[in-house]
Order: C-alpha cells, then structure tokens, then sequence
C-alpha cells in the first residue's frame, strides 16, 4: 500500500480503534462482575475487529497483542477457562498498552512499544490454565487456519446441519468489493462482522486468514447460518461502504457434512450457480444496488464526523452574526422612533425582524451541533474507580446516572479533571475500609454515585458517596491550627460554614498523605478551576453518613447573560449565574471593620470591593470622587452563599447574551478579568472573574480575624 | 565582508514613523495597518497595554510603540495609525506616528544594532537597515511584544 493509502486509511482506523478500545474497556469491566455469553461475544467481536483492522494497517506488534487477547477470550468464552483477578488485570494492562500503542501511531505514525513480553505473559497464562491443549497452539505466531477452525467448532455451529437442528437456515452468499477498493480485506472483515450479528459464520471461501491477507479477488463467499431474511442480511452487508454487489444461495440439506471439512465444494457452489438460481431476480439485485447508492444505512441515523474546529469557528461566526442582528435591531428601532413612514423603512424592519429569528434559532441549531452526551467523560471513570479501589483496598460499587445528559462541548472538556479530583477525593478520605465500615453497621461495600441532570439552563453533577463524612469540627479545629481562623471566628460558624472552610486555600485534613489524592490542597484548585467558567460547587456532608458535592454549571461557556455594568469610564459584564441580587445602597451605610468596607446585609457583613479603585488604581486618591455620605452606589453582589462580596459600581446598564472571547495569550490571565465581549455597538465590554475578584478580596482580608478593635 | 558569488537576498519591510525615526519591521509578519480606533482599557496591565480593540469581531490587544521603546508621548493625529501584526499565533496591534511605505532592503545592508539608536532600548532592535536616504531602525517584534518584563 501506498504511503498515500496508508494516510488516508490511518483516519479511520483511528477513529476505529479508538471506539473498539472503548469498547473494550468497558466490556472488560462488565465482565469481572458477570461474564454472560453475549458479553463475551461482544468483546471477542471487539478484540477480532481491532486485530484484523490493525494487521490490516501493518501495525503487526498490536495486531499480535490482540490476537493473545482474542485468545483468553475465546477460552473465556469456551469456559476454559474462569475470569479472576489475574486475568481481568492482565487484560487491563494489555488493553493499556493497546491505547498506548494508538498513541503512538497517532503521533508517530508508527506502533513502536515492544509488546512480546505482555503476549508472552498472556501465553503463559493461557498455558498454565490449559485444559484442552489440542485446541489453542500455544505458539503466538500460529495465527493460522487452525486457529479460525476453533472460532468456528466453538460458535457452537459446526455445521450445516448442526446449525438447521438449532432451527437456522443456512445461506451461501458471495459478496463483491469495488473494484477500486484500497483495502479489500478490511471490507471483507467488516461484512463478516457485521454478519455475526445477523447469524454465525461457518466459513468463508476463501478462508479468513486469506481474507485478512488480501490474497482474494474482489468477490467473497460466506456461509451463513441464519434466522433473518434476505433482505435484513442484505441491509446488514450494504452497511459497509464499497459493496458492490450481494447474491445469495440456500444450501441445500445434506449437501455438505462439516462445511469446512470440503471448502471447494462450497467453492463452487457459490460461484458455479447462475444468475436465475440465486433466488432473486436481476431486477432486485438492480434494486439493491440503487438502495444502496441513495441510502446506504437506512436503519440509523445519518451522521457526519466534523472536525471541531469547524464547528467552533461555525459558533465564532454567528457569534458575531448575534452581534450584527443586535445593531439592525438597534438601528429598525432607531428608525421607527423616528417615525418614518417610507415603505423601504417597512420593508426593512420586516427583514431586520425575520433576520433575529433567523439568528436565533441558528444559534440554537449551532449549540444542539455541539452537545454530546456527558458520558464522554463520565465513561472513562469506572476504570479509574476499579483501579484506585483496588489500591486502596476498599470495596466500591460506583454508580453513574444521567450518562445520556448533553451538555456543550466546551463544558465536556473542562470537567474531567475537577471530577477525577472530587471521586479521587471520595474514594480515598470519603469511602472508608471494609473492616471500618462492618464496625460502622454498614455493608462493607461503599457506594459512590456520580450523576447528571439538567435544570433549566445549567446542568447539575452530583457526586455522593456513603463514606465517613467530613466533620465540620476537625475543620474548625484545623483551621485554627493552621491560622486560618481564631478560635473564637470558628466558633461562631455554623456548620455549613465550616464545610465550606475545604475550599480554603492551603487547607487540608487527611492526616496521612496518599498518592492518590495527595493532601487534600486539591479542593481549592477544584473550585477555582469550576468558578473560572462559572460553575457553583456546592458541599453537603453528615459525619457518618456520606457527603454530597454539587456542581452547577452553565450549558454552555461560549455565550452567557450577562449583567452590564459601567465602571468609571468602562463597560464590565458580570456572569448572570454568579449573581445574587443587586443593592441600591448610600455611602453611609458603608462601615469599615478591620480596614475593609463592609455593609450588613440581613445580619450578615457583606465585604465590598469597589472596582473603580481596583481598576483603575493609577488615579489618584484625590482624582476619585471622595463620597458624600448621601450619594447613591449600585452594589452587585456575587459568589455563593458563603463567600458573596458586593462589587460597587457606578450604575447598572441592564441584561444581555454575550459571547465571551479571550483577551489571548499576549494579555494572559488578568486577576479579576475572565475575559471579554463585543457589545452591539461594537464597543468591547470586559467580563469579571468573580473568583478572582473574591480571592482579590481574600487578599485584603489580612487581619481580618487577628485583631477585633 | 567577502563578496558572494549567489544572488543577494532581499527582505521588504513595512516602514513607519516614531518620534522623528524611521523604524521597520518584516512584511511577514504585518497583518494589516488599520486608522487608530476606539480602545477599550484593560485594568491590571503594564502601562503600554493601551487595552483591546474590535478588528472586525476579534479582540485585538494593542500596544503603544513610543510608550514600550521608551520614547516621549504624544497626542494621537489624523496619521496616527495601528500595524497589525501576527507574532507566535497572536495578533497584536501596534499605534505608531504614520506609516510610510514598504521598502526592500538586501540582507548585506543590515547590520547589528550599534550606539547609533542608543536612545530607545537596544534590546528590542534587531538591526540597523541603511538605506540612500538615512537609517531604518529594524525592531524585533517577538521581543516587542514579549508580556513577561
């Protein structure tokens, strides 16, 4: 093959293998709980797809890897042998090296890990659990006929007649492959797969491994042993692309004893057999192709696979269309005060009006294009919760709910790692050991459930466990330890307060340090890194019982609402998610404690930072308007319940969508500056960070709790 | 300096005016030159951060030349102008005094920066280019527009 082929094949075989390993992956994990016979179809079929494609594309050290894999799960499947411990973690550990390998060839083009001494340990395993020698050769390069002989002895379908005893029919079909097709064998193997979910496969003219070495013409022949129709195996064959044609032929009872015993009389039997005594009529056949040129799949859904850029760079365009519209709204709203009664000023409005439903259901249609499922993240912990389980030798049965829940592609890629972080967490300092949990009068296996659900426009995870809980006074007497409140301070919280006290910069409870979750400094990156796209992290815990983390997260962090504000001589957006209310508020209401402004607000001291003075700090003390006591300030209050700061402005300008841009690298990160947006006069507003704001805050609280005066 | 017997190479520069000085910089990497526009301050930068502006739907930062090299300020006029340029995939405006022309300059004709343009900071100039009609001070963008300082 071409190095031009190669290319063009590597794509798909990417995208392929990247979903068997899922696959795979998941499959795996199934199968240490239950190991059904449909479960150990499913990943046998996986494994076979991987090695077939990735023999197919050269890359012999993973085609081998999974051969051994194929292997144990055909000896799992023939109950030669039973799933314990060693073999699901050798399994794991091969299928990690599998992805690794994908890597690799992602990056380099080449597989290059050396993987002889993992198939050497599978083999070693398959050997030291042989009961049936004569079956599996226990040499790795006998990949031959004997081997597929023993795929198909162990489908339980030896032959023809076995199969009609079971009540299936048994049908000869010969497939042919465009002639232009670069990779016939990957075709071929393709059909076979998607035959096996149709019926078994008895045997394959010529035989499979000649198959999977090209070394065919462009026609096959497969015997089939069935309980469709014609017309759903027709459907299933023409799911494949570069399909040409699809003749079928009974096989006749008694005709053959154990088909491949006697390969050429099928031989001819698929070939020699003429047009008129295929059971079908050319004129069908003329209709299975048409089908097959206008609707290849009619059975599922049409899909396209777009490169992401793509559809960012789509939603940065009607980003800016949003703008536009909302300048022709302005300027028809402009004209119509002006009280024009000229037709073309009409006209226009209509169009300038049809044109913002236009751009709104685009908008719309846009965002739905990048949702997925959620279960992009969630699928990859599972592995994870086994392997840290394991590890730390506790029981666990983790729990997902709402996999199917969508949510924006930029959301996607931003909440893996704060979730990885928070189930560490849960794991390790929630989850207590078996033996702990029997004293504790609770089931030695601890639950821990991790979910998604939609609430208006935010979408709400929920992280659960049924562990230890976390005790509010071990954080207040921790706190005081490490002077970050007097004792008197914590005192005075509620308890609520003080869960909230974890995602205190620098805090930490876990007495010893694990590699797992480290020392606990993890929660306040966590919700610095949820608050930096404005997400609302919630604790809830009871000492004994279990706690409870909630995120609250926009649908989407390309465009937000956001609430204008002017400040000095510019325009600032605050995220609508992370306000709380708006104070219409005299100077002299405004108190200092401890060098810092506050307010009191419901009983509570609310502290306040004025942005002009943030800001624009290079004025002069003197420059800036030194307060009457009478004069009238707008506060915008935001954070969360516990740690809401009020931000002074100069006056409010009212609520819009926005889209946010980033400043770019050469601004980088502004400590209170999330980003920015264009507003519908063009003009750029600038949108607050309200974490960095509050942590601006915090810096200014030194002293707060030291000295009460 | 030996004389070769290859073609010289030649570069074009975008020429431009600050403070009395011609200064240039590779036509590769301008962008485009646009008329001085509105711009929208960003708090907590360094001074010659003059902030952001809209370039069609883009935010674009933009800095101000004479207050980065060091030079004297000055009122913005009708030939006060923003080169666009793009440096390690960011795009960064630059206000200038005028710009002049583009101008062609052969790879002999360049040499290193001397005390000659001792009064803005030498670290910022790639070179000196010498043309018929006087010197053109040729600025090294990636450094220019370098944050961390």
């Amino acid at each position: 093959m071409s190095n031009d082929d190669m290319a063009q094949f590597l794509g798909v075989f990417l995208d392929e293998a990247t979903e068997q390993l899922e696959l795979l992956e998941q499959a795996i994990l199934k199968l240490e709980h239950e190991s059904t016979p449909e479960l150990l179809q499913e990943i046998f079929r996986a494994a076979h797809t991987l090695k077939g494609s990735s023999r197919a594309m050269g890359f012999t050290n993973m085609g081998e890897l999974t051969h051994a894999m194929e292997d144990v799960f055909d000896r799992l499947r023939n109950d030669d042998l039973q799933v314990d411990l060693a073999v699901v973690d050798l399994l794991f550990e091969a299928l990690d090296m599998l992805k690794k390998l994908k890597e690799e060839i992602t990056l380099t083009g080449l597989s290059a890990s050396e993987t002889d001494q993992l198939v050497c340990q599978i083999r070693n395993l398959l050997e030291s659990n042989t009961q049936q020698p004569d079956i599996i050769s226990n040499s790795p390069d006998n990949s031959s006929p004997g081997f597929i002989h023993s795929l198909l002895s162990t489908s339980g379908l030896t032959s023809a007649e076995d199969a009609r005893k079971t009540g299936c029919r048994v049908t000869a079909l010969t497939v042919d492959i465009a002639r232009d097709c670069l990779m016939k064998s990957v075709r071929a193997l393709m059909v076979m797969q998607s035959l096996e979910t149709v019926g078994s496969i008895l045997s394959t003219t010529p035989s499979e491994q000649a198959l999977e070495d090209e070394d065919f013409e462009f026609t096959f022949g497969v015997i089939l042993a069935t309980n469709q129709s014609d017309q759903e195996i027709e459907q299933t064959v023409f799911a494949t692309s570069e399909i040409t044609g699809l003749r079928f032929s009974e096989v006749p009872a008694g005709a053959a004893g154990p088909i491949e015993d006697t390969p050429s009389l099928v031989d001819e039997r698929i070939f020699d057999l003429g047009p008129e005594s295929r059971g079908k009529e050319p004129s069908e056949l003329d209709e299975i192709l048409v089908k097959k040129s206008v609707s290849p799949v009619p059975t599922q859904n049409q899909t396209v696979r777009v490169d992401v850029t793509r559809l960012d760079s789509l939603l940065n365009l009607i980003g800016e269309l949003v703008i536009d519209q909302t300048r022709i709204a302005r300027l028809s709203a402009g004209l119509d005060s002006a009280g024009s009664n000229d037709s073309h000023i009409e006209n226009l409005r209509e169009a300038a009006a049809h044109f913002g439903r236009i751009t709104g259901e685009m908008q719309e249609q846009i965002m739905k294009a990048r949702m997925l499922p959620i279960d992009h993240v969630f699928n990859r912990f599972p592995r994870m919760m086994r392997d840290l389980s394991q590890k730390l030798n506790k029981e666990i049965d983790f729990v997902l709910w709402g996999r199917e829940t969508e949510l924006d592609r930029s959301v996607i890629e931003v909440i893996g790692d704060p979730l990885i972080h928070m189930l560490r967490n849960s794991v390790d300092h929630g989850i207590e050991v078996p033996e702990e949990r029997l004293a504790a009068g609770k089931s030695s296996q601890g639950v821990v459930k991790l979910g998604a659900r939609h609430e208006e426009n935010y979408i709400i995870i929920e992280i659960e466990d049924d562990g230890r809980g976390i005790d509010p006074d071990k954080l207040r007497d921790s706190a005081v330890r490490k002077g970050f409140l007097t004792q008197e301070s914590a005192s005075r919280m509620s308890d609520k307060e003080a869960l909230n006290l974890i995602f205190t910069s620098g805090f930490s409870t876990a007495k010893e340090v694990s590699d797992v979750s480290g020392r606990g400094v993890g929660m306040d990156i966590v919700k610095n890194n949820l608050t930096r796209f404005g997400a609302v992290l919630a604790v809830d815990s009871h000492v004994g019982v279990g706690s409870r983390f909630t995120i609250k997260l926009p649908l989407t962090l390309a465009i937000i609402r956001g609430l204008l504000v002017k400040v000095a001589a510019g325009v600032y957006a605050a995220p609508l998610a992370s306000v709380q209310e708006t104070l219409h508020i005299q100077e002299k209401q405004i108190h200092v404690v401890n060098h810092r402004e506050v307010i009191i607000q419901r009983g509570m001291t609310l502290p306040l930072i004025r942005l002009q003075k943030l800001f624009y700090e290079e004025l002069d003390d003197r420059e800036m308007d030194i307060p009457s006591s009478n004069a009238w300030r707008y506060v915008v209050v935001v954070g969360a319940l516990e740690h809401q700061v009020g931000l002074v402005v100069d006056s409010l300008l009212g609520e819009q969508e926005i889209v946010i841009k980033s400043l770019g690298k050469f601004i980088g990160d502004i400590k209170g500056i999330s980003g920015a947006t264009i507003l519908g006069d063009g003009s750029i507003a600038l949108i607050l960070d309200v974490n960095g704001l509050q942590s601006i805050a915090n810096e200014q609280k030194v002293g707060y709790n030291a000295t009460r005066s | 300096m030996t004389v070769t017997a290859s073609i010289e190479q030649e570069e074009q520069f975008v020429a431009f005016r600050l403070s009395g000085e011609t200064y240039g910089i590779p036509i590769t990497l301008v962008h485009e030159i646009i008329r001085s526009c509105e711009i929208t301050q960003i708090p907590r930068t360094p001074e010659y951060v003059r902030g952001v502006v809209n370039l069609r739907g883009k935010i674009v930062p933009v800095i101000d030349l004479r207050r980065r090299l060091g030079l004297p300020e000055v009122e913005k006029t009708g030939a006060t102008r923003i080169v666009v340029v793009e440096v390690n995939d960011s795009v960064i405006g630059m206000i200038v005094d005028s710009v002049s022309e583009v101008i062609r300059i052969l790879n002999s004709q360049i040499e290193p920066p001397t005390e000659l343009v001792a009064d803005v900071e030498k670290d910022l100039i790639s070179g000196v280019g010498k043309r018929e009609n006087g010197l053109i001070i040729l600025l090294d963008i990636p450094k220019t527009v370098r944050m961390e300082e």
